[in-house]
């Protein structure tokens, strides 16, 4: 697979802060990084090295083989981007906004601007003024804009924000039948269940270092399943399950863990209801990237 | 090396078409002529201006004599207010990027950061001699309407070149305010910028060293448009500081972090 997006020990320090610290990551051709961390964790400075807007102190980024810089404007023609909270001029409408942005794409197509307010659905809203946008349009609007020029490589920061549910499906699968079409995707986001999804490789990184880089695949099945139970004394439960053999724990809810627990959560209900302890609910729970994402944050902390 | 400049002048273009703020600062220029009419219209009549009292005692300062020749000279002294209305107006064109944090989506393009400061520097010189332009007309408009004595091609020849000459020093002194917006990222900063220029020009006219102080030039010459007191000095000082402005905006645009 080719690299579209490659960073080597890419750093910024502001002053004492070192807002992003010897970051390596490569990007191959059709895939969906999904680039998590808390606020402040170093996402947007990444993603404005990888544009160029933002000049590292050490190390390099390097897009479809070429060493970005300010002055990488052949590149650009290729990605698409969206950064922090969509923007637009509040006077112009949409339709201008996107005008705009396509003559300084030097693009020749003129059904351009139509095209994506068709693909965004903001036809409706097409010859509004930005300034009277709703969030949600206004992200519709950043979107077309990084979609526009019909990139290869998406670079996208919180994609789903301000969107309603239909909204952030819709975007979902545009997402995904572009990357089907051969289109790579680096996006941040807070919302993990969409990066859960979407994500075919996932980042973490916290204090600007990255702590991690799990394939979708490997997570889920490094994702150990449990079985949870609650009972009226969740304690003497927990004590007896114990004696068992049974590898358990109590927090809060009783957690059965090995896959037989979560296989037959019926012997472990029979021998409940035998000791005197009957379930009065009994669940099978696997950990998703939250989970995941937190556990590795904190330990990070701590 | 210009390439997207023609879009970029587009988009520049669409955006002070659509705006309110270069329409308001439009206004700003077409009155200057209205207060100097004015003026000359209480200068008229003495026993009036008397009885008018401050008024009339500001316009005996600003206004030479009741004719074409001191309407036109009066009229090319306003050009210190060009600074400020056009101060105003390169802040906003600069500025706004930051204040609606459009700028992002301005840096990485196919179309270099370069042609996009150039593009909106055209649109700017271009807007401003439009507005030199208007000055002109709504000027000699209303001097005719006002029924000056003294009219004569040549004082109107003379003072339209004054007045066009300080115009476009007034243009090329725009770009340390167009810095100070892009490095201050807003309008505040170079407008605070254009107002302490324009108090700093005062007080080198006063002290006499008026022209050596960039913005203090385009008035000392428009008081010169008899006999022209600046010396090469001068305009190499208005250059320089053109030229250094523009160099430190496109630079600063090119290279500096935009966080």
């Amino acid at each position: 697979m080719s690299e579209v997006i490659k960073t080597q020990n890419l750093t910024k320090q502001f002053g004492n802060l070192k807002a992003v610290d010897r970051l390596s990551i490569t990007l191959n051709r059709g895939e969906i990084y999904g680039f998590l961390g808390l606020n402040g964790a170093g996402k947007t400075t990444t993603i404005r090295m990888l544009l160029g807007m933002i000049n590292p102190t050490r190390g390099t980024v390097s897009i479809f083989g070429e060493q970005v810089s300010s002055g990488s404007n052949s590149l650009w023609s290729r990605v698409g981007y969206l950064v922090e909270r969509p923007s637009a001029y509040p006077e112009l409408t949409v339709r201008e906004n996107l005008e705009v942005t396509r003559r300084l794409y030097l693009m020749h197509d003129r059904k351009a601007v139509d095209k994506v307010i068709e693909k965004m659905g903001l036809t409706a809203f097409a010859d509004q003024r930005a300034q009277t946008l709703s969030t949600g349009n206004l992200q519709r609007l950043g979107l077309a804009k990084a979609l526009i020029n019909e990139p290869e490589l998406l670079i996208l920061d919180e994609p789903s924000n301000g969107l309603d549910p239909a909204g952030i499906v819709k975007v979902r699968e545009m997402l995904l039948s572009m990357v089907n079409e051969g289109a790579t995707i680096f996006m941040s986001s807070h919302i993990l269940s969409e990066v859960n999804r979407l994500a075919t490789r996932i980042g973490i990184i916290h204090n600007g270092l990255l702590l991690e880089e799990i394939n979708a695949k490997d997570l889920e099945k490094q994702s150990q399943q449990t079985l949870v139970i609650q009972t009226r004394d969740n304690e003497a439960a927990h004590r007896y399950l114990k004696s068992t053999g049974l590898d358990v724990e109590l927090d809060g809810d009783i957690k059965v863990l090995g896959q037989e627990a979560v296989d037959f959560p019926d012997k472990i209900a029979s021998l409940l209801v035998n000791a005197g302890y009957p379930p009065m609910s009994l669940r099978v729970e696997q950990p998703d990237l939250e989970a995941h994402f937190l556990q590795l944050v904190e330990s990070e902390e701590s | 090396m210009m390439k997207g400049f023609t879009s970029a002048l587009w988009a520049e273009f669409l955006k002070v078409r659509r705006s309110r703020v270069p329409q308001f600062i439009a206004l700003g220029f077409a009155l200057l002529p209205v207060g100097v009419a004015f003026f000359m219209v209480i200068m008229k009549d003495p026993e009036g201006a008397r009885q008018l009292g401050i008024i009339g005692a500001k316009a005996q300062i600003l206004v030479g004599t009741v004719d074409w020749s001191g309407y036109i000279e009066a009229l090319s002294q306003e050009i210190v207010v060009g600074i400020l209305l056009n101060g105003l107006m390169a802040s906003w064109m600069f500025g706004r990027e930051y204040a609606d944090r459009t700028v992002k989506d301005l840096l990485a393009l196919p179309t270099s950061r370069s042609v996009i400061v150039a593009a909106k520097y055209t649109v700017f010189a271009l807007w401003s001699l439009l507005m030199v332009t208007l000055v002109l007309i709504i000027g000699i408009f209303l001097g005719y309407i006002i029924y000056l004595p003294g009219f004569s091609t040549d004082v109107i020849l003379r003072g339209a070149s004054t007045i066009l000459v300080g115009g476009v020093m007034n243009i090329l002194l725009i770009t340390p305010i167009t810095f100070l917006a892009y490095a201050g990222k807003g309008y505040l900063p170079s407008m605070g910028f254009t107002i302490l220029m324009l108090a700093l020009a005062q007080v080198s006219n006063i002290i006499g060293y008026g022209m050596y102080f960039p913005y203090a030039i385009p008035a000392l010459f428009s008081q010169g448009s008899t006999s022209d007191p600046l010396s090469m000095v001068s305009y190499l000082i208005i250059l320089v500081t053109c030229l250094g402005g523009a160099i430190c905006t496109s630079a600063w645009f090119q290279y500096a972090d935009q966080t």
